[in-house]
């Protein structure tokens, strides 16, 4: 579970902290980094875990645009069995010449140092923290994204995994994709793989398809299951299933739609209980930006409830954005945290006092009226 | 699988009281679609209040609705130092005050009054020992949410089945038990 996130002089976060729960709404007027929240988190993800390099990464134009410093620094602390992660990374830009560079690198587990690159050499320490071998490193990657599994430094492998665990989703229904072909072990953040991620899940998950599919019986007329038609090769195209009540005691027609061919808002449905069956599991963070959108009112509680409960059940993390007044309604007082800004300042996180006025919280929201 | 709207709609003091029904109504065999949770509006200080000032709404909208199709309205509200007879009062008097009837013996409008509170039931059902003048809402809120759930469930088995109620079963229980009978089509 992610415990604490430190943020500076990315974007509009200077000298910026949170620290989430295990479910939480975060809300918010637009543009109060409650998305960019979950882009931090993705971009930890992709240097640490996927390699990926500082300027494709974190490119210059992140930097905070009123703020002349050259450095962003980005802290991570997560709870796992193994204890508190504490990862801390500084980025050097040189605004001149448009490149940037990691300064400073470093993993711990408590107080346990795991790792740490000092902008020319990578210290690698074994998981009883002692020092192991030291090595100079290409400053525009991580280290910990290179490093291979070994008997001694499966904390530091662990943390690496860990990360992968973070979903940053914001579901575009017209991006989700009906053809696979090959597995996908994570989605992509608007679902855009749904259908090689869904093949991945019938393999690596096929215990879970079960509750999928009848939760999906409960919120779509008609629907029967999921499934991964053969059109040759190794392709494959997700089609939902339907049965049709005949009238009059005539027998159940049943029939293929693929993905595709299903509403925005069904392949929405399609969505969100696939990753409420499938994707909160122990050790996971889910960060779903908007799972409102598309979705018919009477869906919204039902699906809350849901993974609430799941999330509780699987010892998971959920945090969610939104501005739907169901979600605001439900969670804004006991499970909200609030994202704000004054005079396009840094993003600053505080507790609200709502007024004594026997109002919704959303509509308290929509006036402005918390203080 | 058909879908037939929302037949139980719950008012509730608090969150507490919402997922205790909710879960108690899953048990029951109601599905997650046919269930509506009542927000409560927050910073408005007691919840016993917004119950009692929106009971004659929901009441009202039950009744429109009670005459073509089989719904419930399942209210929650803790008596806390109040008998059971005095919360139910104060409903009925809201109903008066709206110029509407109070409940006949027949409508499906169950209330469940937990005494002292819904952790007072949330902590029997997970066998703890308890009287209903002490607050064991600190207590219960210590509790593991699959504890609370599973105390939900217990609850509605013992709706199903009588056999398992036993003779400590605080008082304010067994009225929420007999309550529970006017929830229609119990499956």
């Amino acid at each position: 579970m992610i415990k604490r996130l430190y943020v500076d002089n990315y974007k509009c976060f200077v000298n910026f902290e949170y620290r989430p729960k295990q479910f939480q709404l975060l809300y918010g007027n637009n543009g109060t980094g409650k998305s960019t929240t979950f882009e931090v988190f993705s971009l930890i993800r992709q240097l640490v875990t996927w390699g990926g390099t500082t300027e494709q990464v974190i490119p210059g134009n992140t930097l905070t645009m009123w703020q002349t410093r050259p450095e962003q620094i980005f802290e991570i602390d997560i709870e796992d069995e193994l204890g508190v992660f504490h990862y801390r990374l500084i980025i050097e830009h040189n605004r001149s010449i448009g490149k940037n560079r990691i300064k400073n690198e470093s993993l711990k587990v408590d107080d346990t140092i795991l790792y740490e690159f000092d902008g020319q050499d990578a210290h690698l320490y074994r998981n009883d923290g002692s020092a192991g071998p030291v090595f100079p490193l290409d400053w525009s990657r991580s280290g910990i994204s290179t490093i291979p599994e070994r008997q001694d430094n499966t904390s530091l492998c662990r943390f690496r995994l860990r990360l992968g665990l973070i979903y940053t989703l914001s579901i575009d229904p017209r991006s989700m994709e009906f053809v696979s072909i090959q597995e996908q072990s994570a989605p992509t953040p608007n679902l855009s793989n749904f259908a090689s991620w869904y093949r991945h899940l019938t393999q690596d998950s096929p215990e879970t398809m079960g509750g999928l599919f009848e939760s999906l019986q409960e919120v779509i007329d008609g629907f029967t299951n999921l499934k991964l038609f053969n059109t040759g090769g190794t392709t494959r195209v997700l089609q939902a299933c339907f049965s049709h009540e005949g009238a009059n005691g005539e027998a159940p027609h049943p029939y293929e739609l693929a993905l595709n061919q299903l509403s925005d808002g069904q392949r929405c449905l399609v969505a969100l209980y696939t990753i409420l069956h499938c994707a909160v599991k122990q050790g996971f963070t889910l960060c779903i930006d908007e799972p409102d959108n598309f979705v018919a009112l009477p869906e919204l509680q039902p699906w809350l409830e849901e993974i609430r409960d799941q999330v509780e059940e699987q010892n998971s993390q959920c945090l969610l954005i939104s501005h739907h007044p169901e979600l605001l309604d439900r969670l804004a007082v006991g499970h909200g945290v609030r994202f704000r800004r004054e005079e396009s300042g840094p993003v600053r996180i505080n507790d609200v006092k709502w007024p004594d006025d026997g109002l919704r919280p959303s509509e308290i929201i929509a006036r402005e009226w918390e203080e | 699988m058909k879908r037939r709207g929302v037949r139980a709609v719950v008012l509730g003091e608090d969150d507490a009281h919402l997922r205790f029904a909710r879960y108690a109504l899953l048990r029951l065999g109601f599905n997650k679609r046919e269930m509506r949770l009542l927000e409560t509006p927050k910073g408005k200080g007691a919840g016993d209040q917004h119950v009692r000032t929106t009971y004659a709404t929901e009441v009202q909208a039950h009744r429109s609705k009670a005459s073509s199709q089989a719904v419930a309205l399942l209210v929650l509200i803790d008596a806390d130092t109040y008998t059971i007879d005095h919360r139910h009062q104060q409903l009925d008097q809201e109903l008066r005050q709206d110029g509407l009837k109070t409940r006949s013996e027949k409508e499906a409008v169950i209330i469940w009054t937990p005494k002292r509170n819904i952790e007072t039931w949330i902590m029997y059902l997970a066998d703890r020992k308890v009287n209903e003048e002490d607050d064991y809402k600190p207590q219960a809120e210590m509790l593991d949410s699959r504890v609370r759930r599973k105390s939900a469930e217990r609850f509605a088995e013992l709706i199903q089945d009588e056999s398992q109620r036993k003779p400590d079963t605080p008082d304010s229980m067994r009225r929420g038990i007999e309550e529970s009978r006017r929830i229609p089509e119990t499956r």
